[in-house]
């Protein structure tokens, strides 16, 4: 039963991720990323990551994606890059990877078997086992985060803020002095 | 986990000042209205020098605590002293370009507060999080000088090469944790040490780690960014980039370091292998490189990749480690080589930033002539420049002579052969820079018509500190030497 339900939401999941790419216009893009995230986090569930799960759906296709959707439409893009302005080479280099990537993945699996991994907690993906992690053992780096939050709010504000071209007026103060 | 787990906050003082720091910096900048920049750099200065104090008043060695997340141990407390000492000079360089605005001392001391934490990383999640702080305030730095298109490109590339490493780097840990079920080091370590050592995953989860601290130490073949990077941003915060993300950087192998050391060869493929690549390539392409540039700034650029190279020859014995002392030797060769760097390289930047502020440009030409014009500056590049080609009595030498030694020692005949060459090639190219300006007669054309300028006093003393460091320590180096080995035992 769950090998079915596997192979459905992987096969979406696949085929939509093809969408993504293939698509000219990028909303359309973006709505097929939508559907690739809730399939990805249909498998975390199957694989017992509920948290995960639940984070995948709240954070990635929902905030992350309305603002995708916000600044497509914001610009105004129009889908007419297509195909055709890429070069018949880099499409050649792009099957090329594409191509080392299958043959690694195929010697990866082969070796698969005999490798060992360690065994994890099965309660692990729960949220009461994620909450205890996060709030003991990587307490830190937990709260180390709001100054790298800290960090990048200064930083857009810096980037956004409307000022004059000040570097520009001092080089002549230098001359100057 | 480590018995020194809980909530232990006594070693993290350092972290904790830096922090609140920050915030009063925070609220100063708001209030100070006119002389925004002016007051953030006295008061980030005034928080790095109480930092650097109370770094090295804290000498106690903790080992790891709350709970395991960070370590304290001798290398956590050099690094802090390292990356506040460092700060201050680059703040130092950017009060000269940044007066009114105080965003760029504030995004600087946030991305110290990641190297704080980076020193004493002690877990995988930690590591990640403080690799990021370093990051994410370097980005927005590279792009400072919003209306210059060459700094959006700088910050795009730095932006866009940052994530995709990133994005290598925890592909890299998620394959390590997979086959270790921990985060920790030293659980990681330990449960590397079996069957599982050598394993395909091990080996790619390695050169996964690697690329992502290639990036930030600018390593081939991950160093494209590096220049262009260099290049675009405004020069007194290349100055910083050249010197504190890239310490931060092997900060970060150091903890690393470890986990590298436990790979057992996998089709002839070791750590001591890996290592050797890796560094002898830097130093070839850096060096390489550099021979056919024009801009100062890509110049140094260059140069810099090729120290990265100098400095993973003695990760090469690190992660060698059959035999501890010998160990010992390479981690305080490369303490010792990264404090006579940042001496050396900043007074680089600083006088490259100063006849840029002065005289228009970083091309080769405006310093041609510079040591008739003005031999105080020429004078202070050059040292510099013969101290980064590593010629005796400079500290330059002291530091390429431990890693040298610790090489020799180790019998890496070919590493030591090809950075023996690498040296004589950047030879080229640095003594081409001294012999433009000394041997040259200022023109209109290369200066501008300018002359003579002055220095300002903010600079000269930039100068002074970063020049008697890079000479005493070529002649007395044997203090800095023995307070590193304390730091080690």
């Amino acid at each position: 039963m769950e090998i079915i339900l596997f192979i459905i939401t992987a096969l979406i999941a696949l085929a939509s991720a093809l969408m993504v790419i293939t698509r000219k216009s990028p909303i359309a893009s973006v709505l097929f990323l939508v559907l690739t995230f809730v399939c990805i986090a249909v498998l975390y569930v199957m694989l017992g990551a509920q948290f995960i799960a639940a984070m995948q759906i709240i954070v990635y296709a929902g905030a992350i994606m309305v603002l995708f959707l916000f600044v497509l439409m914001l610009l105004n893009l129009r889908g007419n890059q297509g195909w055709e302005n890429i070069s018949p080479a880099r499409i050649g280099l792009g099957f090329a990877a594409a191509g080392l990537l299958l043959l690694v993945a195929v010697a990866w699996l082969k070796t698969a078997g005999s490798m060992e991994v360690a065994g994890l907690d099965p309660e692990m993906g729960t949220v009461s086992a994620f909450g205890d992690v996060l709030f003991q053992r990587f307490l830190l780096p937990f709260e180390i985060a709001s100054v790298l939050l800290l960090g990048a709010i200064i930083g857009v504000v810096a980037m956004i803020k409307r000022k004059p071209l000040a570097e520009l007026g001092e080089d002549k103060e230098g001359k100057v002095s | 986990m480590s018995p020194a787990s809980g909530l232990n906050l006594t070693p993290f003082i350092p972290e904790l000042v830096l922090a609140g720091g920050l915030l009063v910096l925070l609220i100063v900048e708001l209030i100070a209205r006119r002389k925004r920049g002016i007051v953030t750099a006295i008061g980030g200065s005034i928080l790095l020098v109480a930092l650097v104090i109370i770094s090295l008043a804290g000498n106690e060695k903790v080992g790891a605590y709350m709970f395991g997340a960070v370590v304290q141990d001798g290398v956590t407390l050099y690094f802090r002293v390292l990356f506040a000492l460092a700060t201050l000079i680059a703040v130092g360089i950017m009060a000269s370009t940044f007066k009114k605005e105080g965003e760029p001392y504030i995004l600087v001391l946030a991305s110290v507060m990641g190297m704080f934490l980076l020193a004493g990383s002690n877990d995988l999640v930690t590591l990640f999080v403080a690799l990021e702080m370093v990051s994410i305030p370097s980005y927005v730095l590279a792009g400072y000088r919003r209306h210059d298109p060459r700094s959006g490109e700088a910050a795009l590339k730095y932006v866009i090469y940052g994530a995709f490493s990133s994005g290598l780097m925890l592909y890299g840990f998620s394959l390590l944790y997979g086959l270790t079920g921990a985060t920790g080091f030293a659980e990681m370590t330990e449960g590397l040490k079996g069957a599982l050592s050598g394993s395909p995953a091990h080996l790619v989860g390695i050169i996964l780690i690697m690329a992502g601290i290639g990036y930030k130490i600018a390593m081939v073949p991950m160093h494209f960014w590096c220049p262009d990077v260099y290049e675009g941003s405004p020069t007194s915060i290349t100055a910083y980039f050249s010197v504190l993300p890239k310490a931060a950087g092997f900060a970060a192998l150091f903890r690393i370091a470890p986990l590298i050391a436990s790979l057992k060869p996998f089709y002839g493929i070791s750590a001591v292998g890996l290592i050797t690549l890796l560094s002898a390539m830097t130093m070839t392409v850096g060096n390489l490189g550099a021979i056919w540039q024009n801009s100062l700034k890509r110049l140094l650029a260059y140069s810099s990749i090729a120290h990265a190279g100098y400095i993973l020859m003695g990760f090469a014995v690190i992660v060698s480690g059959d035999k501890p002392e010998l160990h010992g030797l390479a981690i305080q060769a490369v303490m010792m080589y990264l404090v006579v760097y940042l001496f050396m390289n900043l007074g680089a930047f600083l006088i490259v930033d100063l006849v840029e502020r002065r005289l228009g440009g970083d091309g080769i030409g405006y310093f041609k002539g510079l040591g008739k014009s003005n031999p105080l500056p020429a004078l202070a590049l050059a040292v510099f420049l013969f101290s980064l080609t590593g010629l005796p009595p400079l500290a330059g030498f002291i530091g390429k002579f431990y890693l040298f030694a610790a090489v020799v020692k180790a019998q890496m005949w070919t590493l030591a052969l090809i950075g023996i060459a690498n040296s004589v090639v950047s030879l080229f190219y640095y003594v081409r820079v001294i012999r433009d300006m000394f041997l040259h007669d200022p023109t209109p054309a290369t200066d501008g018509g300018i002359g003579s300028f002055n220095m300002g006093k903010l600079t000269a003393v930039l100068t002074l500190v970063t020049v008697v460091p890079t000479v005493v320590l070529g002649v007395f180096w044997n203090t800095l030497a023995e307070w590193l080995k304390l730091r080690l035992m």
